[in-house]
């Protein structure tokens, strides 16, 4: 039998990664996550993005801990950070529940009179990307976040 | 999470010794806001100065801390670090709270 292997290359549409990391999801691992984020950001000359990144992040990342795995004890979440023309480019992969589309299509601007104890995540994100990307593939989302350098 | 806690003659300073408020330390820091401010009276100061980072759940436990007051009381906050800042003012919850430069200088200016 005769078994043809296709080479898979490095897509070149990719730039070479500031930062590819996997880690379990959760709350715990957040700081962790970020830490080597902001840690690779600076080390390649990007520290300015640092308080944007490290707000997004954190957000995105909580999504995926509280809404991606809310039935098992550990799913993973990727991280790969690039620049792409004037952007710095976030990609947070996780193989968990897609994110309804009620949340994608976008919300309106939290009233600070209601004091609301939450909901405050995705408004953050949309507030400090220049825009964002949603993918689902088969068990597996991918959030894309370009952010204005 | 550790909330060190100083009786001043113009409010009781909270301070918060950690580096974050975020998912894994907001409900902690919710309940340990509440069981404080049960045992007090009047106007608690916030002093964030430690804080270098607040994600939105840390923030959602910061309005819950205020909205668990009894009236009479009321919390304000001190010492914002820059990316916690950030996030009061893209949330526009900077608007709700009185926020001070220091905790030091609320102490100085009294009910101000």
């Amino acid at each position: 039998m005769t078994r043809r292997i296709r080479l898979v290359t490095p897509g070149r549409a990719d730039p070479a990664p500031i930062a590819e990391l996997c880690l379990p999801a959760m709350d715990r691992t957040t700081p962790v996550i970020l830490s080597r984020v902001l840690g690779a950001l600076r080390r390649s000359g990007y520290g300015q993005m640092c308080d944007t990144v490290q707000i997004v992040l954190a957000e995105a990342l909580n999504n995926v801990a509280e809404h991606a795995y809310p039935a098992v004890a550990l799913g993973a979440v990727a991280v790969r950070v690039d620049t792409q023309a004037a952007h710095l480019r976030i990609r947070i992969t996780d193989w968990g529940l897609p994110v309804p589309p009620a949340t994608l299509a976008g919300c309106s601007a939290p009233d600070p009179l209601e004091l609301a104890e939450g909901g405050y995540g995705w408004f953050l994100i949309r507030s400090l990307v220049a825009d964002l990307a949603y993918g689902r593939q088969v068990c597996r989302n991918d959030l894309i976040l370009r952010l204005d350098m | 999470m550790e909330l060190i806690v100083t009786p001043t003659p113009t409010a009781t300073v909270i301070r918060v010794n950690a580096s974050r408020i975020d998912a894994s330390t907001a409900l902690q820091f919710k309940e340990e806001m509440r069981s404080l401010t049960a045992a007090a009276e009047g106007r608690f100061m916030l002093d964030l100065q430690q804080v270098d980072f607040i994600d939105s759940s840390g923030l959602g436990a910061v309005v819950a801390s205020m909205k668990q007051l009894r009236p009479g009381q009321v919390l304000e906050l001190a010492a914002l670090q820059p990316v916690v800042a950030k996030v009061f003012r893209l949330t526009r919850m900077d608007t709700i709270f009185t926020i001070h430069d220091t905790a030091d200088q609320v102490s100085d200016t009294g009910q101000g």
